[in-house]
């Protein structure tokens, strides 16, 4: 970006030297210059290996032997798998659990922030309620399976027969049924706070002689939350579920350090079996054709995403 | 919110309206009430601050004294700690996650912030498709990048070395931060620029004296999102390395999990480790990441 240090504002002469001569030419292909870096690194560690994912799912790709053409094979052997459809069930369960507790959640939190007077307090509760966020995700999810362990050495267990409420500790994370519904808590635990900011911004632009309207009116508390506070915030719900649905879908930080698909399958979803079958059973191009699938929803979501928020530009 | 005004209703045939008028008015003033409010809010910090304080309680237990049913640790000691870090060499991981997450940051920020500005200011041919393509790729579910990535970097050779999770890493965040820096140059008014230019500045002149000054909060807040969303990251840093020599901290606790039983309170040092940065981000840099957050979700 230095190479137009020659010659100083106020003068649009360019020296002659090698220097003012590159200076002429990146301004007059301002544009050029100032995208090409970015959108090079991004063709190159982007654009490249999403072409290969696809053009790896139409082979027979394994370790050791040479590339073999399949058409469609791996997309009819995954959609004829009876495990795949039960993965897919699985990563529906998780996304759209974590999807309401997060909504929900912050939701709740950014009104009751909204309602404290006090500037200093509610910082304090904003950034405290960011640890969640904030720390490495493996991280969140290995504190909560200490947590959680079964036996009496986790603390859930610890404190819930201290108080009498269970004999014995119960193993929350051998369970199959408790432990899908744990890691999707557990997802939206590390989530909330991306929803509650955007829902406390959201909150803080609607202007505040609208509820002084309602009042003069008589609205009760309630019929100005549903006419003013709903309505006003109903963009911020749409990205807030989106982004928070699609980040979900795709989740894999969360389950993998937590229970690694298992018990048995029953925490996988369609990310750990992405993985598992790319990483663990070197199945390259059958993973790849797992992974276009996933990829082919989130574009059709992500293109919703991209309407919404365009439509802002035009308020 | 203020009493509402309960005589505006006159009249003796809603007397009954009026009841009930007042008593759900009632639970909504209850639901409003500073008790419930702070009570809704204690909660949610509990379930933050709980396991914070488990975890940090843990770490400064002996592995060997984890099963002892004690909530707090009878002899308390830095000793995991010192295993931790000097026995199992994690400090390492620390140096590499302090590596990886500042070069991709500097990376990020030197072609986002020129690439934002021109998407900003410019129109160009296919200026809204590419622009929509860099919203796309940040959308895309980088799971689904896991397998060519781990091949192309195992045939390129960076496989376990620390430009391997780099490249990795300014693949994630680049898209993004693009993003967020083109709103931020949106809220600059466009006419200093121009009246720049009519001074005699060129335009990349008009970019470096004139936006770019007045966009280092978007900078700091693109600087401190991507360091720290990079610090935070999993799934690549496990695709791409396999030892010490370029693990970063957010696998490397993971490392602790073994295959019959796990080292819980070396696993709490280390987790302590991990989130003492960005606890310490956080707090200092709470509103940039607010502002960095939400520019990067709700503007168009």
């Amino acid at each position: 970006m230095a190479t137009d240090t020659q010659t100083g504002p106020g003068t649009h002469g360019y020296s002659d030297g090698l220097r003012g001569r590159v200076a002429k030419a990146a301004n007059e292909h301002v544009v050029l210059t100032m995208m090409a870096p970015a959108l090079l690194v991004i063709l190159a560690i982007f654009i490249y290996p999403v072409t290969y994912m696809v053009y790896q799912s139409f082979f027979l790709a394994v370790p050791g032997v040479p590339l073999r053409f399949v058409g469609l094979d791996n997309y009819v052997e995954m959609l004829g798998s009876s495990s795949f459809w039960s993965y897919f069930g699985h990563t529906m369960f998780y996304s759209f659990g974590s999807l309401f507790l997060t909504v929900t959640g912050g939701l709740t939190i950014a009104l009751a922030i909204n309602h404290v007077q006090r500037e200093y307090l509610r910082n304090t509760y904003s950034t405290v309620l960011m640890f969640s966020w904030a720390i490495p995700l493996a991280v969140a999810a290995l504190i909560w399976n200490w947590i959680l362990q079964g036996g009496e050495f986790g603390l859930l267990n610890m404190v819930l027969t201290d108080l009498g409420v269970l004999d014995t500790g119960y193993a929350w994370l051998a369970d199959q049924t408790a432990a899908l519904v744990v890691v999707t808590m557990v997802d939206a635990w590390a989530r909330f706070p991306f929803a509650m900011i955007v829902f406390l911004a959201g909150l803080q632009s609607i202007p505040q002689h609208m509820y002084d309207a309602g009042d003069v009116d008589g609205a009760t508390t309630f019929q100005a939350f549903r006419n003013i506070t709903l309505p006003y915030l109903r963009p911020y719900f749409a990205i807030v579920g989106l982004i928070t649905w699609m980040f979900a879908f795709r989740a894999f930080a969360v389950i993998y350090p937590m229970t690694q698909g298992g018990p048995g399958t029953a925490t996988t979803t369609l990310s750990i079996y992405i993985y598992r079958q790319g990483m663990v059973n070197l199945q390259f191009g059958y993973a790849s054709a797992v992974a276009t699938f996933l990829v082919g929803i989130t574009v059709i979501v992500a293109a919703f995403y991209v309407t919404v928020v365009l439509e802002r530009i035009e308020e | 919110m203020s009493n509402v005004d309960e005589t505006r209703t006159p009249g003796i045939d809603e007397s009954h309206e009026r009841v009930s008028y007042r008593s759900r008015q009632q639970f909504w003033d209850l639901i409003e009430s500073p008790y419930v409010v702070h009570a809704v809010l204690a909660f949610a910090m509990m379930t933050v601050l709980v396991p914070f304080g488990w975890e940090l309680i843990t770490s400064f237990k002996a592995n060997s004294a984890i099963y002892n049913l004690n909530y707090l640790p009878a002899n308390p000691t830095l000793q995991t700690y010192y295993n931790v870090l000097i026995g199992e060499g994690y400090w390492k991981a620390i140096l590499n996650s302090l590596l990886i997450s500042t070069s991709t940051t500097v990376i990020v920020l030197a072609l986002a912030t020129p690439a934002g500005y021109a998407f900003s200011r410019f129109r160009f041919r296919f200026d809204n498709l590419l622009f929509i393509g860099v919203i796309f790729s940040r959308l895309f579910p980088p799971i689904g990048l896991v397998v060519p990535y781990y091949q192309i970097m195992a045939r390129v050779g960076l496989l376990d070395d620390l430009l391997g999770v780099t490249i990795a890493q300014v693949y994630l965040w680049l898209p993004l931060m693009i993003y967020i820096m083109r709103n931020f140059f949106i809220s600059i008014p466009e006419e200093l620029d121009e009246s720049a230019r009519v001074d005699g500045c060129t335009r990349l002149q008009a970019f470096r004296k004139v936006a770019l000054p007045l966009a280092r909060p978007g900078i700091a807040a693109c600087g401190i999102l991507t360091f720290l969303y990079s610090w935070r990251e999993f799934l690549f840093s496990l695709i791409v390395t396999s030892t010490l020599d370029a693990m970063p901290i957010s696998v490397a606790v993971f490392k602790f999990v073994g295959d019959v039983s796990v080292s819980w309170a070396s696993m709490a040092a280390a987790s302590i480790l991990a989130i003492i940065p960005t606890v310490f981000i956080v707090v200092f840099f709470q509103r940039y990441i607010v502002t960095g957050l939400t520019s990067g979700a709700l503007k168009g």
